[in-house]
């Protein structure tokens, strides 16, 4: 009877600083010392053989998978050190601890498992534990985001499973660069968009920018290292099935563009901080997906780890402002950090410089590469401008969280009452920082396939990494929301995706609901089943009733009755 | 296996009180006998009435396992020693009915069932609906197994042994006059879609004990029932009425998952996803090949658990707020935040999240069933989808947020409530690693 009377406040809090020390050190020491080489290993049991079909499970390790690993050992490890921080005064702190390390296992699971029929261990169990911490807020907005979460990965998963059929007729279960021999057309499509459910492409990107009612942690690991980079880790191991078809680079184009136009118009109007580095993780999604297009998988799972790296400190820096200033997210009421918080501070500037892209920072190889390969390799001019422009929001929206939070008046009044900034908040920052300003360096020195692509001419790249010159400008002139009034709901609300996309299915299906619910389930099964049997015997035998109550039968019976005496009486006296 | 059973009936009217011995001693004997009938090649068969295969131990196991469940938690009820004789009978003629080899006995048992079942409904009810309830049960079930004793009858008079299992005699021409005959009966004890009325009134009506060994049990015997007449519709595949009765039951479920949307009766919604589970059943069951029965088999166990446990967590929550309506259920996690840890445990089971029992079985099915309609998929995918959206929606409309401001009554959820949910929950994450 004792263990569930244990107080919730009474229990230890986990701290986890020995093991963000011991994490940083060996994941940073397993990413120097790899090299590329074309050496992976894989472990596989068999748990259930029965003729032709049988089922096993198998880790897979190579260099893609053990480099990921190491990232998002040391992203995770720094997001639980920074919890102890961020939420410590919550009552169920274990609880939620408990739930982050699930769902860092899950996505575990998920980079190591080869098999598409166990590596759905980790993607419904990614699912199931995003949508406990969406809603983990006890309101309504949350609940909502996280039932769009939820059923949104749900889709992916539903995908997932019907794709296992199509690797059960091709006699095994390996997405790692598999060759088809059959027509795998369906089978690719399936995979394709199950990674853009879990990567919010376009369609299905309603649930990113709702998914941030989160705990800031939370979307620190959502969004850099484990559910969205999920769907593109999967869409870049199975890249030599998917790209074999058109259909393929044809969906990812469009695909890219609007989510592009989408993501960048909304991120410069937005006024939640939070919403906006939403939103530059659906933009960085966009040049990873894109790179998956022009062909270098590598390349974009370059991206994929340095993305995660930089966002995770960008996530952080930008809780630790939220959370100083009671919580409050609206970019026009923050402001003056750099009083109250001067390393949060300087952490946003390398995190937003980094991502923007400018030289000498992480960002910068990667995404130079991508933009690099996206000038020489794209043929219409109507691309080549919207690829340029878009390299020059994301100047935009970077330039503008830094410039707001640090120079803008705070109109909260209460940055008097700042929180300290303890060891469990600058030992995460140190972790990834150094990561942000070093790892990507290194990874390229690596790499020795990225030297050998053309890079077009250097006015370009140049004009692409000052562009924050340009931001400026956009910060002086466009400061106030005024001049955008018109279209300003239309941008804030992401093109109204959410009320295109959520609604109509959602009440489509309740609709149908209460249709089958009236006219079947209380309505023709009732009517010819047992209520109907029902009525029917009840007027059948009440009818039956008033026949035999009738005065005709009465009569009858009476004419009968004297007959038959007057018949009897006769029989005696004749 | 019924020396067996015998044995715990008498030791549990013994040792009524002692009940974490009970406890100890079920779990072990449900992994061990599951672990050793491992679906594969053992059959069994005296001479007369009994017979063993993979089917009949692993129904019956699940048949002891659920009734020890239902024994501790008999304190709940009132007038405790004769329903644990009902208990008692229902096992007994459970586990014979899972076992026995003669035609004419199986009808028996599988009449006598629905007695104590209605014995156990018109008992321990509450509301005065249960008369409804009753006849609703009767009407079907009797409708269907009159069908099955006149198919019996004809069986026997078409020269084949009195024998469950032996109807293998695949070319006999004289079957196609009765084949439907069994199926009309299994097919409404199972429910499938059309005939599923009677299922969610006799689980609103049934107290906790009753509704757990409805969905855990007795809906098995129809399942059982498919599964050992296989090679009796086998010759019938491109029937008609075969595909006939497949698109039915899965549109049905896709239906039923629709129907669970708009639920406002926790129980009726618990009840409702359990016709979507069981259409997936027959689809296994239907598609004729080894596999597929195995993943429906799977299917049944899991469903036998998760259902069960969900009926008797929705009547923990039920029975501290007074009231079945979703709109009075709410705000668990405040108040008692233990039970939601368990009740999103067996709700993930329900949508099949893995790694339990269900999703092993869905995905053998999904294998399975490819290659008899294209458009089954379709199906299956709304099935799966909408499944998890009402489950979800089942879980956050009961834990998630404030109470409700209707509320009347907070009693508070007890110690063995727990302990029947672990128990469910339990042998569902693990059974995956002695099954296959």
């Amino acid at each position: 009877m004792e263990i569930f009377k244990v107080k919730a406040g009474s229990s230890i809090k986990f701290k986890f600083i020995p093991f963000l020390i011991f994490t940083a050190c060996s994941s940073y020491f397993i990413i120097f010392l790899i090299r590329r080489r074309d050496s992976s290993f894989l472990f596989s049991y068999v748990i259930w053989s029965n003729g032709s079909f049988s089922i096993d499970f198998s880790i897979y390790f190579d260099l893609i998978s053990v480099v990921f690993i190491s990232t998002v050992i040391l992203i995770g490890s720094s997001v639980l050190t920074y919890c102890y921080w961020y939420i410590s005064d919550e009552v169920y702190y274990n609880r939620f601890i408990h739930m982050v390390v699930i769902f860092l296992i899950a996505i575990i699971f998920i980079i190591f498992i080869p098999n598409v029929f166990s590596v759905i261990l980790g993607w419904d169990g990614l699912g199931l534990t995003s949508f406990l911490l969406v809603c983990y807020y006890q309101n309504d907005k949350s609940l909502s985001a996280g039932m769009l979460t939820a059923l949104t990965n749900r889709i992916g998963d539903v995908l997932i499973l019907l794709s296992i059929r199509f690797m059960f007729s091709e006699g095994r279960w390996y997405i790692y660069n598999f060759f088809c021999f059959s027509n795998m057309v369906v089978f690719s499509c399936l995979l394709l968009f199950a990674g853009i459910t879990k990567s919010a492409q376009f369609p299905f990107c309603a649930w990113l920018p709702a998914a941030i009612a989160a705990p800031t942690p939370v979307s620190a690991l959502v969004h850099s290292s484990t559910l969205v980079t999920a769907g593109v880790y999967i869409l870049i191991r199975s890249y030599y099935i998917i790209s074999h078809y058109w259909l393929f680079s044809f969906i990812l184009q469009i695909l890219r563009v609007i989510t592009l136009l989408l993501a960048r118009t909304s991120a410069i109007i937005c006024i939640d901080v939070k919403k906006i580095v939403a939103l530059s993780t659906l933009s960085q999604l966009r040049l990873i997906i894109f790179s998956l297009r022009i062909g270098i998988p590598f390349l974009s799972f370059f991206h994929l780890i340095t993305h995660a790296m930089f966002k995770a400190l960008l996530f952080l820096s930008v809780g630790s402002v939220i959370h100083s200033n009671k919580n409050i997210q609206d970019i026009r009421i923050l402001g003056s950090g750099w009083v109250t918080m001067p390393v949060s501070m300087s952490v946003i500037v390398v995190a937003n410089r980094s991502l923007s892209g400018l030289p000498f920072l992480r960002g910068f190889f990667s995404k130079d590469l991508i933009i690099d390969m996206l000038f020489s390799n794209t043929i219409s001019a109507l691309l080549y401008y919207l690829c340029f422009f878009g390299a020059l929001f994301t100047g935009l929206y970077c330039m503008r969280i830094t410039w707001i939070v640090f120079f803008s008046i705070n109109k909260l009044r209460l940055t008097r009452l700042s929180l300290l900034e303890s060891y469990y908040l600058l030992g995460p920052y140190l972790c990834l920082r150094f990561g942000s300003i070093f790892l990507g360096f290194i990874l390229r020195a690596k790499v020795e396939v990225f030297r050998l692509f053309r890079r077009c001419s250097d006015y370009e790249i140049l004009g692409v990494s000052f562009l924050f010159l340009v931001s400026l400008f956009y910060f002086l002139y466009l400061r106030d929301n005024k001049r955008f009034s018109p279209c300003v709901s239309f941008l804030n609300q992401m093109w109204y995706i959410e009320s295109l996309t959520r609604q109509p299915i959602s009440n489509s299906c309740l609709d149908f609901g209460a249709v089958l619910v009236k006219s079947l389930e209380k309505g023709w099964l009732e009517f010819c089943g047992p209520q109907g049997i029902y009525i029917t015997f009840c007027n059948f035998s009440s009818r039956r009733e008033s026949y035999q109550n009738n005065y005709f039968i009465k009569c009858f019976m009476v004419i009968l009755l004297c007959s038959s005496i007057i018949m009897v009486f006769s029989c005696f006296y004749f | 296996m019924v020396v067996r059973t015998v044995f715990i009936c008498i030791f549990c009217l013994i040792f009524m009180e002692f009940q974490y011995f009970l406890i100890i001693i079920g779990t072990l004997t449900f992994f061990i006998c599951i672990s050793i009938s491992s679906f594969y090649s053992l059959s069994f068969s005296c001479n007369g009435l009994v017979y063993y295969d993979y089917l009949s131990i692993s129904l019956s196991v699940l048949t002891c396992y659920i009734c020890l469940l239902s024994y501790i938690c008999r304190k709940r009820v009132i007038r405790y020693k004769s329903f644990i004789i009902l208990i008692n009978f229902l096992l007994l003629s459970l586990v014979l009915a899972f076992n026995v080899r003669r035609f004419f006995v199986f009808f028996f048992i599988f009449e006598s069932v629905l007695s104590i079942l209605i014995f156990i409904i018109m008992g321990w009810g509450a509301q005065p609906e249960r008369l409804q309830a009753c006849t609703y049960i009767f009407i079907y079930t009797v409708f269907g197994s009159l069908f099955f004793l006149i198919g019996v009858g004809f069986l026997y008079f078409n020269g084949f042994r009195d024998r469950m299992c032996g109807i293998i005699n695949l070319n006999n021409k004289r079957i196609h006059f009765f084949w439907w005959l069994f199926l009309i009966g299994f097919l409404i004890k199972i429910p499938i879609y059309p005939f599923h009325l009677w299922l969610p009134k006799a689980h609103v009506e049934a107290p906790v004990a009753g509704s757990i060994l409805l969905a855990g049990v007795v809906l098995k015997l129809g399942g059982y029932g498919l599964i050992r007449f296989l090679y009796f519709f086998l010759f019938r595949y491109i029937n008609l009425i075969y595909g006939f009765i497949l698109n039915v039951c899965l549109l049905g479920g896709a239906y039923c998952s629709f129907v669970c949307l708009r639920q406002v009766d926790l129980k009726c919604l618990v009840a409702y996803s359990s016709v979507v589970h069981i259409s997936l059943v027959v689809l296994g069951i239907f598609r004729n090949c080894y596999v597929g029965v195995i993943g429906s088999l799977i299917i049944i166990i899991g469903h036998g658990l998760c259902s069960s446990g969900l009926f008797s967590c929705v009547t923990c929550l039920y029975k501290s707020r007074s009231s079945r309506r979703l709109l009075m259920n709410k705000g668990f996690v405040i108040s008692s935040p233990l039970i939601t840890i368990l009740f999103f445990l067996l709700i993930s089971r329900n949508i099949a999240a893995p790694p339990r029992l269900n999703l092993l079985g869905e995905i053998i099915i999904f294998l399975s069933c490819y290659s008899v309609r294209w458009f089954f998929f379709g199906f299956l995918r709304i099935m799966r989808f909408i499944g998890a959206a009402y489950c979800l929606f089942l879980y956050t409309s009961c834990c998630h947020g404030k109470n409700s401001h209707y509320l009347i009554s907070n009693n508070t959820i007890q110690y063995l409530d727990y302990i029947i949910l672990f128990l469910h929950w339990l042998p569902l994450n693990f059974l995956l690693l002695f099954v296959i």
